[in-house]
């Protein structure tokens, strides 16, 4: 899958959104959302844009797809200019974004379906078996002929689909293809999106879900504040805490001023607290674990600490350590 | 060329089904009746309040009558801008190969066969119940005024609406211009009532144009003599939809620029 030809190619792709223009009162000021961007993804790919809230992940599939002008910097898909070539590209690849919102809820998924189709100029003779065909691989067959006002949340992202695919696309642009599915939905999601990998169809993804993008992605570029900050396979990301140990600290009050300690302890490279029901969960990536815990321990005494546990790197550590660490 | 008409009649289609997914056939013609019928009322009621004979209630309801185009002419276009942003689909549809301004168009096409539904139906009422006498009217010519009439309001609405790409704001732009036709397009009075600086903005609308020939051809005018004001709609029609289709380029670049195609 790695030695396919280069469909996507961004160089020094950057976008600032301009302050807004208002008769009255603050615009607000110019946002620098993707900065000095360079990455390319392979023919056949599932590339991987992983990053939290707010780090340019959308911004970068906007400029990719020809829904936004990047301020500076080149990007081409499958050889075409995606400013100057939009209109060209346009009816190539297509774009799915998660959420409620991009449907027209009154009308029912299959004539959500055949609009999109006569957008993409699909023949007419084409349109009814690719519809058809579509909504049995999402699986709303038997809801083809209802409100989308009706559907699940589920079952809309499905028809988002479904939608993307209706011109039968070169490159796939999945914007949080799962974010709010239930956990059967999103396994759902993800087989299909591998099975439209194992068709051809180049796919770029964005998710904040480190699992997904560690089961889904051949390749990830790891994202925050508008840059990349590592490019590579999911395995060559845990590479970067290959040598590193965790500990695994769960207690009742753990908050940023901890966090912000721990990071501070020698040897610690990054530190994540994610807040669970009625408790906090650290974990702290570090050289040598086992000699850092007594050290750890004395300092959250007063914390109403649960437990502490060495535990391997994942992911997630990885990434924690990309984007916070040192 | 085919693939522009695919989009306009499958735009037009949507905003059908979007329309008749809410109100049945019998609300929706309910809503057509009594939206004329109120309007109409009002306005006459108020000229009869006024006594002026140069505005009486018939001429008023006639200038109502015609001015009903304008909801679904200018004021249906410009919402659907609106709408299209409200429901996040217009960044789908600007990520396709068809142009925005074929999807405007196909929205232009059902607003209009809904205007000259609401017109006829305003027209019938107005002779019916407010003392309109189309006797000597051409039926013919009639229909022909409200064609061009609906195709230059159309137009309006369409240059109206290209600014509900770029800005939140094209439903304002849109009301307003639904009150400025009451009030500039002779509507409930003639233009001459109007303060002198105020006058020449309202050979800017069509609706003047198509409000005056509707008058004369009510008055038994054939279609020798009216053609110059329909010439005028044509022209001005034919100039809004060039205009619109521009400023559909413009906004989609600077929405595009910008990253507002998503803001609602």
């Amino acid at each position: 899958m790695s030695d396919g030809e280069a469909v996507i190619e961004a160089e020094g792709l950057t976008k600032v959104y301009p302050a807004a223009f208002r008769l009255f009162g603050d615009g607000g000021r110019e946002k620098l959302a993707v900065d000095n961007v360079t990455f390319n993804v392979r023919r056949g790919e599932i590339f991987g844009l992983l990053g939290p809230n707010g780090a340019g992940k959308t911004t970068t599939v906007k400029m990719l797809s020809t829904l936004l002008i990047p301020t500076s910097g080149k990007a081409t898909v499958l050889g075409l200019d995606v400013v100057r070539d939009a209109g060209k590209l346009r009816s190539r690849i297509n774009l799915v974004s998660g959420g409620e919102r991009g449907l027209y809820f009154r009308l029912t998924g299959r004539q959500n379906l055949e609009f999109f189709s006569d957008m993409y100029h699909v023949p007419r003779e084409e349109k009814r078996r690719r519809i058809t065909n579509l909504l049995e691989i999402v699986g709303l067959t038997e809801a083809a002929d209802v409100r989308v006002e009706e559907y699940s949340r589920g079952m809309k992202q499905r028809l988002h689909l479904a939608r993307g695919l209706v011109n039968e696309p070169e490159v796939l642009f999945l914007d949080e293809p799962t974010l709010g599915l239930d956990p059967e939905i999103s396994r759902e999601t993800r087989a299909l999106i591998r099975h439209l990998s194992e068709e051809g169809v180049t796919i770029l993804l964005t998710t904040h879900y480190m699992f997904e993008a560690d089961e889904l992605c051949d390749r990830l570029a790891i994202i925050s504040e508008g840059r990349i900050k590592a490019l590579g396979s999911p395995y060559s990301m845990k590479e970067a805490v290959r040598n590193d140990s965790i500990i695994e600290v769960e207690a009742r009050e753990l908050g940023e001023a901890q966090r912000r300690e721990l990071a501070d302890l020698p040897g610690v490279s990054a530190v994540s607290v994610e807040h669970l029901e009625g408790r906090q969960r650290a974990r702290i990536v570090v050289a040598n674990a086992p000699g850092l815990i007594p050290t750890v321990a004395a300092m959250l005494e007063s914390r109403r600490v649960i437990s502490i546990r060495v535990d391997q790197p994942t992911l997630e550590d990885a990434y924690i350590k990309l984007v916070n660490g040192r | 060329m085919m693939r522009n008409v695919t989009g306009i009649k499958a735009s037009a289609l949507v905003a059908m089904r979007s329309q008749f997914a809410v109100v049945g056939p019998v609300l929706w013609l309910i809503q057509i009746f009594s939206t004329a019928l109120f309007q109409m009322w009002f306005f006459v009621l108020v000229s009869d309040f006024a006594g002026d004979p140069a505005a009486g209630p018939a001429y008023v309801a006639l200038g109502n009558a015609v001015s009903s185009l304008t909801y679904a002419a200018v004021y249906g276009v410009t919402m659907a801008a609106g709408s299209e942003k409200h429901i996040g689909t217009m960044a789908s549809i600007l990520g396709t190969p068809t142009r925005m301004y074929y999807v405007f168009l196909g929205k232009g096409a059902y607003q209009s066969v809904i205007g000259l539904f609401t017109v006829t139906v305003s027209l019938l009422l107005s002779s019916w119940l407010f003392g309109v006498d189309l006797s000597g009217a051409d039926p013919l010519t009639l229909a022909t005024v409200l064609v061009v009439t609906c195709f230059a309001m159309v137009g309006f609405g369409m240059v109206i609406g290209s600014v509900g790409v770029y800005l939140r704001s094209s439903m304002v732009l849109g009301s307003i211009v639904l009150y400025l036709g009451l009030l500039l397009c002779g509507v409930n009075f003639p233009i001459a009532y109007l303060p002198g600086w105020l006058q020449p903005a309202s050979y800017a609308f069509p609706l003047t144009y198509g409000v005056e020939a509707v008058r004369r051809v009510a008055m038994g005018a054939g279609l020798a003599d009216v053609s110059h004001l329909l010439i005028v709609m044509l022209a001005m029609g034919a100039a809004f939809y060039v205009l619109a289709y521009l400023l559909f380029e413009v906004f989609e670049r600077l929405a595009l620029r910008r990253g507002s195609l998503d803001m609602f």
